[in-house]
């Protein structure tokens, strides 16, 4: 009743509140930090932006994004990004309980607290 | 699933070849229709309706009838289908809902103005907007002035059997008038109900005959003139004409009805009454909610309360009469409807028993009105009683406290509408990277765009944010987000309707983290080339602070450039500076893979199946890229998930096209892995595999140069159509030895097509 009029949602961008682990069905994509050659192509047909990257400095002043991990929370275990890997960084492993939590890197740390039953001022 | 696919088996002790069944209110109109036979049906899929056309053309594929079912490019195309079919003086059929009954509503009035019979099943659901998919009736009461018969099916049986009475009401000598008959939306349309139905279809055969039309257009011996113009003093006859025949509709349904009880043993009142002999209290209410109603009238009638429920099956003509004597002995009544008329104080349904009730001036009933169940809200056996209590208290206390109201609004949450936003907004420069490029070659005139190696791109903000509901491995939004990785600064975008504008906006949520409208997938590109002006305007006026700088792209699928062809035409002819960016996952996946013209031939759909009589999609392609170039747009691009490269350089060329110049339209090939029947981790290779053969082939058009970007045959890549086709599990079947004939047929008009977009890349005038 109090919701904005005209049904208009004004917090766009607050699907990240979702948890998306229930799409996934027994497998899941694991990432090997060490095999990996941050070419990026995961992260290009990933269709739910699960890759997390960093920025980091070079020793010559340039800048490289680096391969961080996979957010396992919106990650559908679809395997597109396995399909596109041209090394061994990413392997399709059968999904052992506590696996995602432990090697989940998020997104949007900063959301880590939020539950995501309370879409917020969208009303 | 088709609703019959086996012979059922003769249930014995029921009339006339009958047999029982558990079906839903779709599956029945599917059968009902086949009994009929119709010769023609034009329709467009839409939610919760589709499933009767995809059960029809599932059993045509088999051969179990002969109804030509025509895909219309929208439910305008799809009316004006049936219009021109009814004028052959033969039987024709429709299906719709919501929008698809507004969107094709101008053409009802044309239908009964010229009396022209046929049947349109109207499985009603809410209208837009925001959009709803759910049962309500406000789609139901636009059509109550259009001179439509409406005859209301309030479960699955009564689809059937009123489906089958339609046929004749429309075409008695009488009337000659269309009818809708109109059912809930997923309450009765989806679920199962205990039915009885012929099991062949010669007793409905025989109870419609044959139609013998007043007037054909197919005479080429008695010409006639359909649709003359016709002004004053005339047209008001016409339409007096029209009320004699609703009028007769009136006069005659009840023997119809009578008839058709002894073909069926079901016989059907003009208005249902239930406990209705001595009671003092009851509801008046549409559908499926009268259902509800009569089991919680006889829980109440086991505390002493004397409570009845009436519904009518059938809303046009009104049967005033019949609501008169049903409920002029009451006390109280309350009218629930599922629809507002905003400002009305009750909707038609309120007003009309009213108004049939004042016709007695002996007559103290008191009447309350309220709206219930918008946007398919259940409507539980509390929510009856809660209904029930409120005449209760009117016939007790000899008042009515609130004549109109809502029932079943959410109570305000104080926690709601204060919270700050769960992500903050892009900056300028967030938005600005600063990674792609593009400019003029000063010396050439020719457009240069610089794009980063593509890890580079990695880190840019995605203006979709993770959390959407698409299936696992779809490709649109990799390819969306190829797109905007090739773009700088502010966007604005429109999606159309469709699967990508559905998975990102499940109210209260939304993936979009910069400003995003829906509009209906008819009108998408006129409404973003709204805003574009606005934009232009403010700025021109010193509305909009300096150097604001937005691209505006308008997302849709390959359906909505169906529905939606007249819109981008006219945005692309009239050059508004955007770009529209049309996704093909070859079908309307939203609505469960329908054909859309963009389907290739042979191709399995749910409304293209194969069997023994059809072998998938009837016809080739829809080659929108070469429509859109007619247009003579500034720039025109093909591209596929999984190449960003090209994706990435084209999105920037498009950009700096639609800043300079004027609109830039792009058609991106995407895997739809749950449609297209293969594993969830192919589909970038199965779009690649498309490219390969030709199919789709990559290029682009600017300023009326085609430039092919990517050759298969000179890196040699090129494979055979049969390659890509073996691979997905719609197109599997048309490797075998019988399709031959389809597959050549395809491979030489990919081919044909290749060839020709060849000349064109080595001529500039082509
Ligand atoms: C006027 C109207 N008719 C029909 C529909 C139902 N409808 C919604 S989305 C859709 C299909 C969209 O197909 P496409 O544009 O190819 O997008 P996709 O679903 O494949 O992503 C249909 C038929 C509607 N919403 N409005
Ligand atoms: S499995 Fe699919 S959803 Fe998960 S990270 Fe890989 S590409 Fe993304
Ligand atoms: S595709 Fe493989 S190698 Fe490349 S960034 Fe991703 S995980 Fe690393
Ligand atoms: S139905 Fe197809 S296009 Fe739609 S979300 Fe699923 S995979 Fe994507």
């Amino acid at each position: 009743m109090d919701a904005a009029i005209g049904g208009t949602v004004i917090d766009g961008g607050n699907s990240v509140l979702k948890n998306l682990t229930a799409s996934r069905n027994g497998y899941i994509p694991a990432f090997h930090r060490d095999e990996c050659v941050d070419c990026a192509l995961c992260d290009l047909v990933c269709p739910d932006f699960c890759f997390v990257w960093d920025l980091e400095e070079k020793e010559d002043g340039t800048q490289a994004t680096r391969l961080r991990g996979i957010d396992y929370k919106f990650c559908k275990g679809c395997m597109k990004c396995i399909d596109a890997c041209p090394t061994e960084a990413l392997s399709w492993d059968r999904e052992i309980e506590g696996y995602a939590d432990a090697h989940r890197v998020p997104l949007f740390p900063k959301l880590e607290d939020r539950s995501s039953s309370t879409p917020s001022s969208t009303g | 699933m088709v609703a019959t696919t086996k012979k059922p088996k003769r249930t014995p002790g029921l009339p006339n070849g009958q047999t029982l069944g558990f079906k839903t209110g779709n599956e029945m109109a599917a059968m009902a229709a086949k009994h009929i036979n119709f010769h023609i049906m034009g329709y467009f899929p839409i939610t919760p309706s589709t499933e009767i056309a995809e059960y029809l053309d599932e059993m045509y594929a088999e051969g179990e009838h002969d109804i030509r079912l025509i895909a219309a490019d929208g439910e305008h195309g799809g009316a004006g289908i049936c219009y021109g079919a009814s004028t052959g003086g033969g039987r024709v059929f429709n299906a719709t809902s919501s929008q698809g009954l507004l969107y094709s509503l101008e053409q009802f009035p044309v239908q009964s103005g010229t009396r022209f019979p046929m049947v349109l099943d109207l499985v009603t659901r809410s209208i837009n907007g925001p959009l709803d998919i759910r049962g309500d009736h406000s789609d139901l009461y636009f059509t109550l002035n259009t001179g439509w018969i409406i005859l209301l099916a309030r479960d699955p049986q009564a689809v059937y059997d009123l489906n089958i009475l339609a046929v004749r009401l429309s075409e008695h000598p009488d009337v000659r008038l269309p009818v809708i008959v109109a059912y809930d939306g997923f309450f009765t349309s989806h679920q199962k109900r205990q039915v009885t139905y012929f099991e062949d279809m010669e007793p409905v055969q025989g109870f419609v005959g044959n139609y013998q039309a007043t007037h054909t257009t197919l005479d080429p011996r008695n010409p006639i003139t359909v649709g003359p113009y016709m002004n004053d003093p005339d047209l008001i006859n016409n339409k007096y004409q029209l009320n004699l025949a609703m009028e007769a509709a009136y006069r005659v349904l009840p023997d119809i009805l009578q008839e058709y009880g002894k073909l069926s043993g079901r016989t059907y009142p003009v208005v249902d009454c239930y406990k209705m002999e001595d009671a003092e209290v009851a509801l008046v209410l549409l559908n499926s909610a009268a259902e509800t109603a009569k089991d919680v009238a006889d829980q109440l009638r086991e505390q002493g309360l004397k409570v009845g429920v009436v519904s009518p099956n059938v809303l046009r003509p009104f049967p005033a009469e019949e609501i008169r004597e049903a409920i002029g002995n009451t006390k109280a009544v309350l009218i629930a409807e599922r629809a507002d008329s905003y400002g009305g104080h009750g909707n038609a349904l309120t007003h009309e028993v009213k108004s049939a009730l004042k016709d007695d001036p002996e007559n103290r009933t008191l009447c309350l009105s309220r709206i219930y169940g918008l946007g398919g809200k259940d409507f539980l056996n509390e929510d009856a009683e809660a209904l029930f209590r409120l005449a209760l208290e009117a016939a007790d206390t000899g008042k009515v406290k609130k004549l109109f109201d809502y029932h079943g609004v959410t109570p305000s949450n104080p926690s709601n509408g204060n919270a700050s936003r769960v992500l903050p907004p892009f900056t300028k420069e967030e938005m600005s990277p600063g990674l792609v490029s593009a400019a003029r070659d000063p010396e050439t005139g020719e457009l240069r765009v610089q794009t980063p190696p593509l890890w580079k791109l990695a880190t840019r903000s995605r203006i979709i944010a993770p959390g959407h509901g698409a299936c696992p491995g779809c490709g649109m939004f990799p390819a969306i987000d190829q797109l905007f990785k090739g773009m700088e600064g502010d966007i604005v975008v429109l999606y159309q309707t469709g699967c990508a504008m559905v998975v990102t906006t499940g109210y209260p949520f939304s993936s979009h983290r910069v400003n995003y409208i829906h509009n209906l997938f008819q009108n998408g590109a006129a409404t973003l080339s709204g805003l574009v002006e606005m934009f232009h305007e403010k700025q021109r006026r010193g509305e909009l602070p300096e150097g604001e700088d937005i691209t505006f792209v308008m997302v849709t699928g390959d359906g909505g450039m169906d529905i939606g062809m007249g819109s981008a035409i006219g945005a692309a002819l009239r050059n508004h500076k955007m770009i529209i960016l049309e996704y093909d996952n070859q079908g309307y996946m939203n609505t469960g893979s329908q054909l859309s013209y963009s389907t290739p031939i042979g191709h399995m759909t749910s409304t293209s199946h194969v069997g023994t009589a059809q072998g998938g999609k009837a016809s080739h392609h829809k080659d929108t890229l070469q429509i859109m170039a007619a247009c003579h747009l500034p720039y025109v691009f093909s591209s596929v998930e999984g190449y960003a490269d090209d994706l990435v350089k084209k999105a920037a060329k498009a950009q700096w096209y639609a800043r300079n110049e004027g609109l830039a339209y792009g058609k991106v090939l995407i895997s739809c892995p749950l449609n297209w029947r293969v594993a969830d981790e192919v589909g970038t290779d199965i779009v690649q595999e498309a490219v390969d053969c030709n199919f789709f082939p990559l290029y682009e058009i600017e300023q009326g140069r085609t430039k092919i970007t990517y050759d298969p045959e000179a890196v040699g890549r090129k494979i055979p159509v049969g390659q890509w086709l073996g691979k997905m599990g719609k197109t599997r079947h048309m490797t075998r030895p019988e399709y031959k004939a389809q597959i050549e047929a395809f491979e030489t008009e990919v081919e044909r097509r290749w060839r020709r977009l060849k000349a064109m890349h080595e001529h500039p005038d082509l």
